[in-house]
């Protein structure tokens, strides 16, 4: 069920009702949630419930016998078993027909033919997201950073809790398994505020970043004939449509979250009002970067704690990793790779001072920080390119193209018809910037709050996009 | 609990009032009727009922589909668009088993499928099938080849809730004032306002018509400009794909082996777009590759209505619907003038009754219409102001 479908509006509604009334019981209220997550994600194919299961199970077990086992190679044996099954299932499912094309045509090009075929297999939905959740739950029992639940109710339900299943946030068993073990307490102040993110998301997601994908989906279907500047606009408004469809799930998982007592991480905190992109990283998908920062970037720094150059190479492949791990394409590979790269000034300004003072210089100067927020923000759309193209020759066609087309401005209907949606939603964002979510307006007016809700709810209704369009991140 | 219930409550009744409100101006256009509703109303209506949706997705090819296995006709029409003014009166006394599925078939494999469905038992053999033919049918990287065959299973936009709500916007933002008129009986917005697909597959192109009464205004459409942009249909390249024509003549094999009757149909073209057209060098040989297809078939002896030009019929361009497609009068004119000396052909249409038919050509006083239908009043109207 897609957030964004009616089905899954009466499924909420009445699981909001009854899940409430169950408040007296605990188990008897983590038993129905549990039973909803899995009717929830068994509504994309029942066959993907197997695998929730093993993934669960396995890392539930292991869990156990890690903080359970003394030794310490035992410990890592059964660190090595979750990751190999959790791992393994997300291999198989989403990089295995990627690795064998990749392998047979590397064998090609020296004239070997391989006699390996892929598979028709189905990615199953929020496999990228849930492997890495139960992942990081061995991983900090490993370290010793939590102990082992012994209430399978509770971890199940810590995996499969469907407002975040299948597109996160990704959360940390130190923060949100607890949540599980205590009962939830309706509040009327987190109820109203999980509202406003379930609206601002749904209106990110229906109104804006639908409308986007029509028009983006036409230009790259169509790029050999494009004018440049309508292929680099073109990059834009795909950035900003990755930006409302992702965070405006996220809004609607937290706020779902919320409205069933529980919270969940930031996800998003308006990643475009940085000087760099180093910066939007710490802002863009955050539980993402932060679970990579932690148990990839960290321990691959730590084998060389003292160069420059190996904490670079750790950064490029660190992002080669969240490039790979977005889809099975070296289109995702040069995206991450690419964001890397951006990186170095940050990592070497300290060795380089007139690199250093430009970087304070510009930081600090409003005039240069608007115009470098600005820079950083068209730079991001156009690596962007990598990730909306379907293949890496098609990426650099198309970067070729918005320089060398013979005709760069053409006309300009699609700049016309969503530079004034951009420019609102981007000074709305920028005023909402410092609350702890963007639709968070308890300190208004009670009338121009009730105005709001008015006119987001109405703008859904007359402007939204009711076709069949799935949130973005599901694909991953 | 109570409070937060309460004041979200409210928001949710603004929500449903809306939503109510737009599902009953929908339902006043008929067009969240689903369409397996529609072909069963209309099927059993004794009196002339319209379907042609604007806001839901109109499903031509599955509806017709629909209604041909409903209705089991003996004569049957195929083709694109061209086709749809033949109506159930030009085959008199044979009109209750007539259908005219015009719009059903959209590209070669379509009309490969219809006869295997035939063969298979799975659609009515008829006696008689009129195939309308046109050079899009045969043309290279025709657009209309990527559409899903006929008898493919739709998901029906009435029954499906997003569609309700992208249903309700059109209807709010777009739609404009619908006249409802009592008397008549339609599915959709153009068919309540008596426009649209008859109960005997043809189609009322009421806007044109009324176009004509208003204003005396023919109507070419697009088509030079599409012509002159090399768009659909005249999309590039502009080249007829052999590989269609040879798939064609098995096709006709085919007929020939069911023991069908076939009468082939080659629709006219207004005047203007015929000296608009044949002054480009890459249509006119293009057209002159499709005109062989139109020879070879006379050559082997095939019942056909050539292609011919209103005033090589005696008429001019007010007969023509627009470029491409001629109007219900022009049609009846080509049957009935072809009918006179060739009915003997037809086992089918031994008593096929051409006086009626000639009497009502005579009768029509609008080029684009027959007096039957029920524009009656509108032309009573008009005759009233203009005196």
């Amino acid at each position: 069920m897609l957030f964004n479908s009616v089905e899954f509006v009466i499924f909420f509604i009445l699981f909001f009702v009854v899940y409430w009334k169950l408040k007296s019981n605990l188990t008897l209220q983590n038993v129905f949630l549990l039973v909803g997550s899995y009717i929830f994600y068994g509504w994309w194919d029942v066959k993907f419930l197997l695998l929730i299961l093993i993934s669960s199970v396995t890392d539930f077990t292991i869990g156990y016998y890690i903080d359970k086992v003394s030794k310490k190679t035992h410990k890592k044996l059964l660190l090595a078993g979750s990751l190999l099954v959790n791992l393994g299932l997300l291999f198989f499912f989403k990089y295995y027909n990627f690795f064998i094309d990749s392998l047979v045509d590397a064998f090609a090009t020296f004239n070997i033919n391989l006699n390996v075929s892929t598979l028709q297999i189905i990615l199953p939905v929020g496999i990228s997201f849930y492997t890495f959740q139960t992942l990081s739950y061995s991983i900090d029992i490993y370290r010793g950073i939590i102990k082992p639940t012994k209430n399978i109710l509770s971890f199940l339900n810590f995996v499969s809790f469907f407002p975040q299943l299948v597109a996160g946030p990704i959360e940390r068993a130190k923060t949100f398994l607890p949540q599980f073990h205590k009962p939830r307490v309706f509040k009327y102040e987190q109820a109203v505020d999980g509202m406003r993110l379930l609206l601002y998301g749904a209106f990110k997601k229906i109104v804006i970043a639908d409308y986007l994908a029509q028009r983006v989906d036409i230009i790259y279907a169509t790029y050999p004939e494009q004018p440049g500047f309508t292929l680099y606009y073109a990059s834009i408004l795909f950035t900003v449509q990755l930006y409302a469809d992702f965070s405006g799930y996220s809004d609607m998982a937290i706020g779902m979250a919320r409205l069933l007592g529980f919270n969940l991480m930031t996800n998003f905190k308006t990643p475009f009002f940085t000087t760099n992109i180093p910066d939007s990283w710490n802002r863009w998908h955050i539980s993402c970067t932060t679970w990579f920062r932690d148990y990839i970037f960290i321990p691959l720094a730590r084998l060389n704690k003292q160069s420059l150059l190996w904490r670079i190479v750790a950064t490029v492949i660190l992002f080669s990793i969240i490039g790979i791990w977005h889809g099975a394409n070296f289109t995702f590979l040069a995206f991450g790779v690419a964001h890397g790269l951006c990186f170095i000034p940050r990592l070497t300004r300290k060795k380089i001072p007139p690199l250093n003072r430009f970087l304070l210089y510009i930081n600090n100067n409003r005039v240069t920080y608007f115009i470098t927020m600005f820079l950083s923000f068209c730079f991001l759309s156009f690596i962007t390119i990598f990730f909306r193209s379907v293949s890496i020759t098609d990426a650099f066609i198309y970067m070729n193209n918005v320089f060398t087309n013979e005709v760069f401005w053409g006309d300009l209907t699609f700049f016309k018809e969503t530079i004034a949606l951009i420019v609102a939603f981007f000074a709305f964002e920028y005023f909402m910037q410092d609350k702890s979510h963007q639709f968070e307006i308890s300190s208004f007016h009670p009338a121009l709050r009730k105005l709001l809700y008015i006119l987001v709810i109405f703008s859904i209704l007359l402007f939204g996009n009711f076709g069949k369009t799935p949130f973005y991140y599901f694909q991953f | 609990m109570n409070k937060f219930t309460k004041r979200t409550l409210i928001y949710i009744a603004i929500v449903l009032l809306y939503l109510t409100w737009g599902e009953v101006s929908l339902y006043k256009m008929r067009e969240n009727i689903p369409l397996k509703k529609v072909v069963e109303q209309q099927f059993e209506s004794e009196n002339e009922c319209y379907y042609s949706r604007r806001i839901f997705e109109e499903y031509v090819s599955s509806y017709k589909f629909e209604m041909l296995k409903k209705k089991k006709p003996d004569i049957q029409i195929i083709g694109q668009s061209i086709v749809l003014q033949f109506r159930d009166f030009l085959f008199k006394p044979y009109d209750k088993s007539f259908y005219n599925a015009g719009l059903m078939i959209r590209n070669m494999r379509d009309l490969e499928l219809y006869f295997d469905l035939i063969e298979a038992g799975e659609i009515h053999k008829p006696k008689l099938i009129v195939l309308g033919i046109e050079h899009l049918i045969f043309k290279h990287n025709n657009k209309l080849n990527r559409r899903k065959p006929f008898n493919y299973e739709i998901e029906d936009e009435a029954l499906k809730p997003k569609a309700h709500l992208r249903g309700i916007q059109q209807f709010l933002l777009k739609t404009g004032n619908v006249r409802y008129k009592g008397d008549i009986i339609g599915f959709g917005k153009q068919g309540v306002q008596g426009a649209g697909f008859r109960k005997d597959g043809s189609i009322h192109n009421k806007t044109e018509v009324m176009a004509f009464i208003n204003d005396s205004v023919h109507l070419e459409s697009d088509y030079a400009e599409a012509l002159k942009k090399r768009y659909h249909p005249f999309n590039n390249p502009l080249t007829i794909d052999q590989t269609k024509v040879e798939q064609f003549y098995k096709i006709l094999d085919k007929i020939n082996d069911l023991n069908i009757e076939l009468l082939v149909y080659v629709a006219p073209t207004s005047e203007e777009f015929y000296n608009i057209g044949f002054k480009d060098e890459e249509f006119y040989n293009y057209w002159n590759d499709f005109i062989k297809i139109q020879e070879y078939l006379i050559e082997n002896n095939y019942n056909i209505i050539p292609f011919s030009k209103p005033s090589q019929l005696g008429l001019n361009d007010y007969y023509m619907v627009d470029a491409v497609h001629p109007g219900s009068v022009v049609t009846a004119i080509q049957f009935s003038e072809y009918m006179a000396n060739n009915k003997h052909k037809f086992k089918s249409l031994q008593n096929l009754d051409l006086n009626q038919l000639n009497e009502r050509i005579k009768k029509n006083t609008f080029p684009l219409t027959f007096l039957q239908d029920t524009l009656i009043q509108e032309i009573k109207d008009f005759r009233k102001k203009a005196k």
